[in-house]
């Protein structure tokens, strides 16, 4: 097993798959806590279209896309605080729009030469350079951003008229959460794939607060649990033959359904 | 303290409150009372900058202001303990709170007779407990002006009576100014207290006396 640890793109994934996992991880409370784990879920719909578009337009797709999912990100926020469309409709909408856009540019695109399958999979084990130095950037952003605002934002989860009340920026610091969710999302489709980079987003808090009491032992516990199986995921994955992202998505289901399941019986025990 | 100069609210063609003017000076005990659909809420949220007049002025002195919503948009199943929910009433607020805040937090709940929840979840409390929890975190940053929107609705009658005691005491202590929202007057008031009765309108605005004369009057509230 340590063997493969000299390869390059071996450490690559390594480094890209922790960063993913800090990062997704740290997120994860704050949008499923807050019914809005379906942004991450949408925002990859809007990054297919926004790669596609990087592709056909510049040399480092990422270059495109990362602006296209943000603006995309901060459209959904938008919409989703005009009174006649709610947060869901809004996700539903954008995401649609910006597939449909994706899968009409990679008809016409000439000379198009990325698979739609390996866009909606992702491979870890073809990431650049330029995406790992992309996952630590968004990783720092995101970690600085949770750290410095954790006690507005968890106030914002939990009770979002309070934050208005105690002068809380709860706009500006939405847009924000929103756009570095965007970020991150644009980091992972290329990684994780379009289909798949949600589960990280999801599963961290699902997971942790089967067994916490408190929302900062909820974070701490989703970002261990996250780093753990992302690493299983990659050292299953490579020798099987296996694609990575489908590996974590499993085994993070695994987890959550153990978790599930042994919890009334732990409860018991205590 | 606060000044409501001819202040109307509008939710599209539906009038909620209409030409309000009243002031309250610091150190006041307000009730404000109505029935259903009369606009009390509207009127707190107003103070509190949830929500913004449709015409008119509103001047609120910059002061420390704790606050107790009616409809608790709370989401309380979430994974937090009380102590989490408590400590995010403190005007600032750190990554690591200090001792001193953790114990002024035992003492609340000590006063609020639920000590043993510093750690417990939100989710597992009774409706009574978690209201409890919620005056805490309105009462925690010691307040000037402390606005409380039907905050006995589900404390016990014994309880009730006691939470009363306290806000009188920081009114008279602390020259706290309190503007409280009920459907109960009874349990709350006292002589030297303000009311005000609000349809829309200010129907009444004065001291308990009066507002008892103006009853007698064939006005009547729910």
């Amino acid at each position: 097993m340590i063997d493969f640890l000299q390869y390059e793109f071996i450490q690559n994934a390594i480094f890209i798959g922790v960063a993913l996992a800090l990062s997704a991880a740290l997120l994860s409370p704050f949008l499923v806590l807050n019914q809005q784990a379906m942004i991450a879920d949408g925002l990859a719909h809007v990054s297919f279209a926004g790669v596609i578009l990087g592709v056909l337009l510049s040399s480092e797709a990422l270059y495109i896309a990362i602006p296209f999912v943000m603006l995309a990100s901060l459209l959904i926020k938008y919409l989703s605080t005009t009174k006649t469309i709610n947060g869901d409709a809004a996700i539903g909408l954008v995401s649609a729009v910006s597939f449909a856009i994706g899968l009409i540019l990679v008809k016409k695109g000439q000379g198009f030469s990325i698979s739609v399958e390996s866009m909606l999979v992702g491979n870890i084990f073809t990431a650049t350079q330029a995406d790992m130095i992309l996952s630590i950037v968004v990783s720092i952003l995101i970690s600085l951003f949770i750290i410095v605002f954790y006690r507005k934002l968890f106030l914002m989860t939990y009770d979002l008229n309070y934050a208005k009340f105690a002068k809380v920026r709860v706009q500006l610091l939405g847009y924000v959460l929103a756009a570095l969710t965007a970020f991150f999302i644009v980091i992972g489709v290329r990684t994780i794939g379009t289909l798949l980079i949600s589960a990280l987003v999801v599963f961290p808090s699902i997971i942790s607060s089967q067994w916490t009491k408190s929302f900062k032992n909820t974070l701490i516990l989703g970002i261990v649990s996250s780093f753990l199986i992302v690493l299983m995921g990659i050292f299953i994955a490579h020798p099987l033959e296996i694609p990575v992202g489908s590996t974590i998505v499993v085994l993070y289901a695994i987890v959550l359904l153990l978790s599930i399941m042994i919890k009334p019986l732990w409860r018991k025990n205590v | 303290m606060i000044q409501y100069q001819d202040v109307s609210v509008n939710f599209g063609k539906f009038n909620v409150l209409s030409d309000i003017t009243f002031s309250i000076q610091k150190g006041d005990f307000l009730h404000i009372v109505g029935p259903n659909g009369s606009g009390k809420t509207t009127l707190v949220k107003l103070l509190v900058g949830l929500l913004s007049p449709s015409s008119g002025n509103i001047t609120v002195r910059n002061v420390q202001m704790g606050y107790l919503p009616q409809k608790l948009t709370t989401k309380v199943n979430l994974p937090m303990t009380v102590f989490e929910v408590i400590y995010s009433g403190f005007a600032k607020q750190r990554l690591k709170p200090s001792k001193e805040e953790c114990s002024l937090i035992h003492s609340w709940l000590d006063i609020m007779e639920i000590p043993q929840l510093f750690n417990e979840s939100m989710s597992y409390l009774s409706g009574g407990q978690q209201q409890r929890v919620f005056l805490i975190r309105a009462l925690i940053s010691n307040p000037e002006l402390l606005i409380l929107d039907e905050p006995t609705s589900a404390l016990d009658p014994s309880f009730r009576e006691k939470f009363y005691e306290l806000l009188y005491r920081l009114q008279q202590d602390q020259q706290m100014t309190i503007i409280h929202v009920t459907h109960d007057l009874t349990d709350a008031v006292k002589n030297n207290c303000k009311v005000m009765y609000v349809d829309q309108k200010i129907k009444f605005f004065g001291t308990y006396p009066e507002f008892q004369q103006f009853e007698h009057g064939g006005h009547h509230h729910d």
